[in-house]
């Protein structure tokens, strides 16, 4: 007798399990920037610091800066570029333009412009 | 007797298994998945503008899992309308301050404080993975996403995403030319593309930031389970 109630029972219980309507996992609105090729040059960059994979970034922030609104952190990360090719005048220009487009970066850069200052007092000394 | 007894029960069971099957279809609840604003209820309560994205950590045998993965995670944050601390600004701070792993996972008040930020997304690379097989290739990108507040130290995110793509070239008659064929078309595939997909998929529901025209619109949206499974196709990967 119990054997016929086993089926049922366990398709009753299937059948009572909660359902959940399927969520699509697609974004609900369309990307803000344009980004061409900045996570493939700047993968390139990370994994090989080279004055050609440095260079390739660069032209992907130039292209990017002449779009309307360049994504948050392209100017910022420019300038990080610049300060390593040892060109602080232009980094600085590309960290004002970042604080300018975007007030939220005002405490991290500002922060990058000080440890500037204190790298360029350290070789002022030791000169 | 016994099995005319026998009999009628059997009949009477039978036609008990339609009805109660019928009964419990009527009534079958169907769990609508939540709201964006009850599971991502302080996010929405603190109401964040930026985010520092830390380098992720990597617990997979790919030694450059973390280089190849980072710059993945920027587009998808920045497209949902937050400030994103850049790459190299973030690793360059980073390197200054001399700031180790233990500081990196464990002090989201004092990297809030040192980047100001409102937010702070932490990952880790559980696989990374491209195979060849005799007749078929496959990549499997494995993460988890955990953002927490940089105001309290509290999560507001949390999405673990296993991505995976299967390629095959079956060439027939030629078990040489399909692993030439399936290995070719797995080579042209990088890990890095799967990579982001997932980090694109990951981020789907995450509330819009304050540069996203569904800036506190997408309250009642819904939001999707705190695990996904991406799979994506056979011939045409780049679907």
């Amino acid at each position: 007798m119990l054997r016929y109630l086993i089926f049922p029972g366990l398709l009753c219980l299937y059948a009572c399990m909660p359902m959940q309507h399927s969520v699509s996992y697609t974004n609900d609105y369309p990307p803000l920037y344009l980004w061409n090729k900045y996570e493939k040059n700047c993968r390139s960059y990370l994994l090989k610091s080279d004055e050609k994979n440095a260079d390739d970034l660069i032209d992907v922030y130039q292209s990017l800066q002449t779009h309307q609104s360049p994504a948050p952190g392209i100017h910022a990360d420019h300038g990080i570029l610049m300060l390593k090719k040892n060109n602080p005048a232009a980094a600085m220009t590309f960290f004002e333009k970042e604080m300018n487009l975007y007030p939220e970066s005002q405490i991290y850069v500002k922060r990058i412009m000080a440890k500037m200052d204190d790298m360029n007092r350290a070789d002022a000394q030791n000169e | 007797m016994m099995i005319l007894k026998q009999i009628q029960m059997k009949t009477q069971i039978q036609f008990l298994i339609p009805a109660i099957l019928l009964t419990s279809c009527t009534t079958l609840p169907i769990a609508e998945p939540p709201q964006r604003n009850e599971t991502y209820q302080e996010l929405y309560q603190e109401n964040p503008r930026t985010i520092l994205i830390l380098p992720p950590n990597n617990y997979t045998s790919e030694k450059k899992a973390t280089r190849h993965f980072y710059p993945a995670l920027f587009a998808p944050l920045a497209d949902a309308g937050y400030y994103v601390i850049p790459p190299l600004a973030t690793l360059w701070i980073l390197e200054q301050e001399n700031l180790n792993d233990t500081i990196l996972n464990n002090q989201s008040l004092k990297l809030g404080e040192l980047f100001g930020v409102d937010m702070i997304l932490h990952t880790n690379i559980l696989q990374w993975e491209k195979s060849y097989g005799l007749d078929a290739g496959e990549i499997i990108v494995e993460a988890e996403f955990l953002i927490t507040s940089a105001k309290t130290g509290k999560d507001l995110f949390y999405r673990r995403t296993y991505g995976s793509c299967h390629i095959s070239a079956e060439v027939e008659g030629s078990k040489f030319l399909t692993f030439i064929a399936s290995a070719a078309r797995t080579a042209s595939l990088t890990v890095d593309d799967i990579a982001m997909r997932c980090s694109r998929s990951s981020f789907f529901d995450l509330p819009r930031g304050p540069y996203s025209s569904g800036y506190q619109q997408d309250g009642d949206y819904k939001c999707g389970p705190p695990s996904i499974r991406l799979q994506w196709g056979n011939n045409n990967p780049s679907d």
